[in-house]
């Protein structure tokens, strides 16, 4: 890697100020050459528009993926709206570059975890019918997991919330590597993902209630945080197999994303509370 | 309804009453006289008798100033079976005057006659287009245009309520009705057709703010100077009903709104960037015939196409799938321009493919403008998919250039216009189109709002 590279990689968030929730701030150079792009006069403006944005936007076009978050974030016109989805193929964007460039978003604000949702979809490849894939995160999580740590929240949150049965998954494989021992997880894992399937397709749920709510006790109690939080958005997707005790224990659960997470559920429950 | 700010509402008082009739022929005056819906007084006269020619006379009425000449010289209606005398009429607004009425049975020489106080009181119901969520947004407060409130279809729809009915949004199922008069502060009933109409002063249906029915006649209710407004919720099964308004203390209908039950829902998907507001942005071309949909009576929601996720799970999807199994609704339809066209694919997809869970429904219309794949917010490629199950799908497109980044829909085979859609550069009108402004050309509003509106029940 040359010079050049290693200071622009240095320009990207670390893991550590993932968590501190490091983002790109909108630059007003980049912004003013994104939109001489999107707003050419006609093609001979467009090219050298596009050349001095690529100028700009550095080797893989590691630079511009955040400049093109904001400025496709603040859009209210389809011609912006589209311009990151048209300069990521016009300039050949790398996945890694974007993917890199946008998570440390799901930091962010609720519109801008929306947005980096949205984009981030890209690389998921989600259908009615097949899971979103996660693996393209892995470098995102493994550092901080092998090392005991908690990944970026953003991300996790992200994880969990679009379909806790592949990021338990993902979370099991990067942090235990012996077969046996994910052996009761996955087995929780597809119990669960059972439910789903026949809630989805509308096969009928109590002859399995049984075994769902000791797979959930059991991950409740499970003493890696991922695992509960699992268990923590599994009874928020099918709350007719929550229990109180469990919810409970989970809003004074040792890690903080789990407990924070719990608080946002009871908060979403006071209506019915009352 | 137009017609009814000059509804004829109230006969107070006979001041004369029918002589004795000669042996073998009865008649008498009815009062007070009920008087119908449409500036229409009815006086009615009951008459028997032993036989022969029976014919009518109707003296000349003796009325207000300005009255209009056809109560001058009223016609006169033999209703056969009930021997009923009708006068048709109408009295200047918030007039009251004298009516004399004569009805002679010639054969017999029998003569009733009596004299009537009328007074015009006008009442007015305005009904309204449903709620989202906490208001209208992202529609604007519509009402119904007088001329439609009493038509099954263009009338008021509204959303079945009944028990289990979930509130993605929180409650806002019940239509806003409104009344007024001029004669204010008066008290009005209202009298139901239907017995899954309740009615509430409250939008949310707090506890104790329902207004009680007694054989379909509700209790009175007061009508200030600046009206009263209530709530209409349906608690039952699918179809019609009416609510009268009536004065308290007479039988006499002031207005009338009819509603209907959903039988459909219509979600309508901007492009990437656009999103629903109140006014309308008029280069928004899907929401805008979503609003016109709205207007003639349908469920019409707009949404921001990121509303719908790749997998075509989302608020949108929620939306769908509780109408379909709360509120009885059967017709699924979904337009969309650019990634709304992409996002009306992922979320007929998915319905069909959890069409197990979900209960029955059909997809009688969907359409895309220059649809493109919204498997995310980087997705450029052209959605060239016909929608699974969808009856009937309009698919109109333009050939991407430089000026629009490549940008395009293109032909999905089996839509409308036969057999692919219409590329709109190859008519005049549409000839050198972007991506940007495809979804603005009246031609193809018009092209979706026809074809849907021939094809999807309200």
């Amino acid at each position: 890697m040359n010079a050049l590279l290693l200071l622009l990689a240095a320009a990207l968030p670390t893991f550590r100020e993932f968590q501190d929730g490091a983002r790109v701030a909108p630059d007003p150079a980049f912004q003013a050459a994104i939109r001489a792009v999107v707003h050419a006069r006609d093609a001979e403006d467009r090219r050298s528009s596009l050349e001095a944005l690529r100028d700009l936007a550095g080797p893989e076009g590691v630079l511009l993926v955040p400049q093109l978050f904001h400025y496709t974030l603040r859009a209210d016109t389809t011609r912006d709206a589209m311009a990151f989805g048209v300069l990521v193929e016009h300039m050949a964007l790398s996945r890694d570059a974007v993917v890199r460039g946008t998570i440390p978003f799901l930091e962010g604000a609720d519109q801008e975890r929306a947005h980096a949702a949205g984009v981030l979809a890209h690389f998921e490849e989600a259908e009615p019918d097949r899971p979103p894939s996660f693996t393209v995160y892995r470098p995102f999580l493994e550092e901080p997991l092998r090392a005991g740590l908690t990944p970026p929240a953003g991300l996790t949150r992200h994880l969990f919330s679009s379909d806790a049965g592949q990021a338990l998954l993902v979370f099991l494989r990067i942090a235990v590597e012996d077969s046996d021992a994910r052996k009761p997880v996955l087995w929780a894992q597809h119990v669960l993902e059972d439910l789903a399937w026949r809630e989805r397709h509308g096969f009928p749920t109590d002859e399995v209630r049984r075994e769902v709510e000791a797979q959930l006790a059991f991950l409740v109690e499970h003493d890696a945080w991922w695992a509960r939080l699992a268990a923590l958005h599994w009874m928020r997707e099918h709350p007719g197999f929550a229990r109180a005790e469990w919810r409970s224990r989970l809003e004074a659960d040792p890690h903080a994303l789990v407990r924070a997470e719990a608080a946002r559920d009871a908060k979403r429950r006071e209506p019915e509370r009352r | 309804m137009e017609r009814a700010r000059f509804a004829l509402v109230v006969a107070l008082s006979a001041l004369g009453a029918a002589p004795d009739a000669p042996s073998g022929a009865t008649l008498s005056i009815d009062g007070p006289p009920a008087v119908a819906v449409g500036g229409r007084a009815e006086l009615v006269a009951t008459a028997s008798a032993g036989g022969g020619t029976f014919s009518w006379r109707v003296a000349p009425v003796r009325l207000p100033a300005g009255s209009p000449a056809a109560l001058a010289n009223p016609r006169v209606r033999l209703v056969p079976r009930g021997e009923r005398v009708v006068v048709h009429g109408l009295l200047p607004s918030a007039s009251s005057g004298d009516v004399e009425l004569i009805v002679e049975h010639r054969a017999s020489g029998t003569v009733a006659e009596a004299r009537f106080q009328l007074t015009c009181v006008e009442g007015n119901l305005t009904s309204y287009r449903p709620q989202h969520g906490g208001g209208y947004f992202p529609h604007a407060r519509t009402a119904v245009p007088d001329a439609w409130e009493e038509d099954d279809e263009l009338g008021p729809g509204i959303r079945r309520n009944g028990a289990g009915e979930v509130d993605p949004n929180g409650e806002d199922d019940l239509i806003e009705l409104t009344v007024t008069s001029p004669h204010a502060p008066l008290s009005f009933k209202l009298v139901r057709s239907n017995p899954a109409l309740r009615l509430w002063t409250t939008r949310t249906r707090t506890a104790g703010s329902e207004l009680a029915f007694t054989a379909d006649r509700s209790a009175a209710f007061g009508v200030g100077t600046g009206g009263a407004t209530l709530w209409v919720e349906w608690d039952g099964g699918p179809g019609l009903g009416s609510l009268a308004l009536v004065p308290a203390g007479t039988a006499g209908v002031a207005d009338r709104v009819r509603f209907h039950t959903f039988r459909s829902i219509v979600m309508a998907l901007g492009g990437e960037g656009q999103v629903p507001s109140v006014p309308v942005d008029p280069n928004h071309g899907t929401y805008l015939i979503g609003i016109a949909l709205y207007g003639l009576g349908y469920d019409a929601h707009l949404f921001d196409e990121d509303a719908v996720s790749a997998s075509g799970a989302g608020a949108v999807y929620d939306e769908v799938v509780n109408s379909i199994q709360r509120r009885g609704v059967v017709e699924v339809v979904s337009i969309g321009y650019s990634h709304g066209g992409g996002s009306t694919w992922d979320l007929v997809d998915r319905l069909d493919a959890n069409r197990g869970s979900i209960g029955a429904f059909g997809v009688p219309f969907t359409s895309y403008v220059d649809g493109v794949q919204n498997d995310s917010d980087l997705d450029v490629d052209q959605e060239l998919k016909y929608p699974p199950t969808s009856a009937f799908h309009v698919n109109s497109y333009q050939v991407g250039t430089l000026a629009d980044f490549f940008l395009d829909g293109g032909p999905v085979p089996g839509s409308h216009p036969p057999n692919s859609g219409l590329n709109v550069e190859t008519t005049a009108w549409g000839a050198g189109a972007t991506h940007f402004v495809v979804d603005d050309f009246l031609q193809v509003l018009d092209y979706i709002r026809t074809n849907l509106l021939s094809r999807v029940n309200r």
